[in-house]
């Protein structure tokens, strides 16, 4: 497992425009700004390290990543909408969580840095994001989740089990 | 009709097009004909002439040969309705008949031939047009048979047309060499093996289209495909017709266009500057004209007495229109070929110049040929997250990195 500090120090070097906002012992929220195209999204990437990771899934732990500006349009009559590939945030309905990797099939742990997946997969995510709101159709591929793969879902692996 | 081309070089050595030449190819792709309906229209038009030189037709024996005119001949053609993927072919059908023969007799004659008794084969899709007759068939193809008759002691193939209003009464012919036309275009636009290649394998990319299926042998090369010349007017007839849905009056003819464009030099710089190019020849050509209030006039190279602006323009009103259409075409495709252009921004403009059907087409290939470079050195972010892919990515290498690929999730929530 990656520790915070290394996490801030690596965003810091590959991702200047980001600055850690909120640090806490276990935790730390980035904010930052991305330009995939054209247009500049404010970014939050928060990440909370477990104390033990045999009691936690991928889908638990993964880093949580909003679009704070300009939030992402809802269109339910495109493709995949009202917004393609997002968790819902039923506190705050506006800025749903990205849905950047599949927690089921190992594509991201707690030993990858941010900066070399989560920010560059959230610039893909919004280049795809673009696409979509241009023709209406999602091009950037993808599922969605299973009956068994909710929330909490049963089948859901400990990080340890992974 | 395809060239055969030992020096044409393998995909996996071409060189990545600009996204802006990328995604007009994908648009000129769209507007083209499918070399299956190009089939099609071939022999259309060879059963038609066969039936018009039929027993008991009256003008059986009279016809001394058939063959494409127009953009046919010259590989430009356009579908004419891209969404029904409804197009036109120009045939030229040499009568044996004196030329000065009377115009309102022949085209009538002409239409007798082909609409025939009812019943017949062709009865009921035939019209009567002032120089052509054209034939309808169900699957979209539509045959304009324009009836010449060769002149004596002039360059091969060249003949009058007849000419025939009814509604005014006007007769006359009109000395014409389509064919002398065709092969003065083909032999004068130089083959580009590489843009050729290149146009070829984003007809054949792995992208499920709907006219994957009749892409052209690898061996073989469409003269529509053969310079980047020859498609960049092709986008420009493209960007004419779309201009003119809404509009009276009658087009500039793609003859003109043609021969105009012939006048431009190649830039070998890619598809949107070949574009921009022959745009602006054009319009320092009419402005030319119209800042001397006169109308353009062009005559065919092979054949001097064929005079390519005899309907066009009608006025300095209808020149001074397009020069608009084309100032307006030159200016968005600037804006087009920036590189931070929105993907909304691209969409607009193509939807604009080109319609919507093929913008669609050209931006859902872009996104697509995107998608496959996840997660390779085809994608690459900048230190501002700025996603850069295709011709731009090999050019970043040393200052971008790759991120890995994943697979995008969604639905439900986050557990807390």
């Amino acid at each position: 497992m990656i520790g915070l500090d290394e996490q801030i120090t690596t965003m810091a070097a590959r991702w200047p425009t980001f600055t850690v906002v909120s640090r806490e012992d276990r935790a730390a929220v980035w904010e930052g700004t991305l330009d995939p195209v054209k247009r500049r999204y404010r970014i939050r990437v928060a990440l909370t390290l477990p104390y033990a990771i045999e009691n936690v899934t991928t889908m638990q732990v993964q880093p949580r990543v909003q679009v704070l500006d300009p939030v992402l349009e809802w269109h339910p009559e495109f493709e995949e909408g009202p917004v393609p590939h997002v968790y819902r945030n039923d506190e705050e309905r506006a800025l749903p969580f990205l849905c950047l990797f599949d927690p089921y099939n190992g594509e991201w742990s707690l030993s990858d840095l941010l900066a070399d997946t989560t920010v560059p997969w959230t610039a893909r995510y919004l280049f795809f994001y673009e696409g979509w709101l241009a023709t209406t159709k999602w091009h950037g591929g993808g599922r969605h989740l299973t009956d068994g793969e909710g929330t909490c879902g049963a089948r859901a692996k400990s990080i340890a089990a992974v | 009709m395809t060239i055969h081309d030992p020096v044409r070089p393998s995909f996996d050595r071409l060189p990545t097009p600009a996204r802006a030449d990328g995604l007009l190819m994908d648009v000129a792709h769209r507007v083209q004909l499918a070399p299956t309906k190009h089939a099609e229209a071939d022999r259309h038009y060879h059963a038609l002439c066969q039936y018009v030189d039929r027993r008991g037709s009256p003008l059986e024996g009279k016809v001394v040969s058939c063959y494409p005119g127009g953009s046919f001949a010259t590989g430009t053609a356009i579908a004419s309705s891209v969404k029904n993927d409804q197009h036109d072919v120009d045939v030229v059908m040499e009568l044996e008949i004196p030329p000065t023969s009377n115009p309102s007799q022949t085209l009538s004659t002409l239409f007798d031939a082909i609409n025939g008794e009812p019943g017949s084969r062709y009865h009921g899709r035939v019209k009567l047009n002032s120089r052509c007759v054209t034939v309808t068939y169900e699957d979209g193809v539509r045959v304009d048979l324009m009836p010449i008759a060769r002149l004596a002691a002039q360059p091969e193939k060249a003949g009058n047309l007849f000419h025939w209003q009814p509604a005014t009464g006007a007769q006359f012919h009109k000395p014409v060499n389509p064919w002398g036309f065709a092969d003065h275009f083909n032999s004068h636009t130089d083959y580009d093996p590489v843009f050729a290649s290149l146009f070829e394998s984003r007809g054949l990319a792995g992208v499920l289209v709907e006219k994957a299926d009749t892409a052209p042998l690898p061996d073989q090369v469409p003269l529509s495909e053969k310079s980047a010349r020859v498609v960049a007017l092709q986008l420009i007839k493209r960007n004419r017709d779309v201009r003119f849905r809404s509009r009276e009056g009658r087009k500039p003819p793609s003859i003109v266009l043609a021969t105009l464009a012939l006048e431009s030099i190649p830039t070998g710089a890619g598809l949107s500057s070949e574009v921009i190019a022959i745009a602006s020849h054009m319009i320092r050509r009419l402005e030319t004209e119209s800042s001397c209030g006169r109308k353009l006039a062009l005559l065919n190279p092979a054949y001097e007495p064929d005079v390519f602006t005899d309907r066009w323009p009608y006025s300095l009103t209808e020149q001074n229109t397009y020069i608009g259409d084309l100032r307006h075409l030159v200016r968005q495709l600037s804006r087009f070929r920036d590189e931070n252009a929105s993907m909304t921004e691209l969409k607009t403009i193509l939807d604009d110049l080109f319609g919507e059907t093929p913008a669609g087409f050209a931006l859902d290939r872009l996104l697509e040929e995107s998608r496959r470079a996840i997660g390779t050195k085809d994608m690459l972010f900048g230190r501002t997250g700025k996603v850069i892919t295709g011709a731009a990515a090999a050019a970043a290498a040393s200052t971008c990195t790759a991120a890995r690929a994943s697979t995008n999730m969604g639905g439900g929530r986050l557990p807390r």
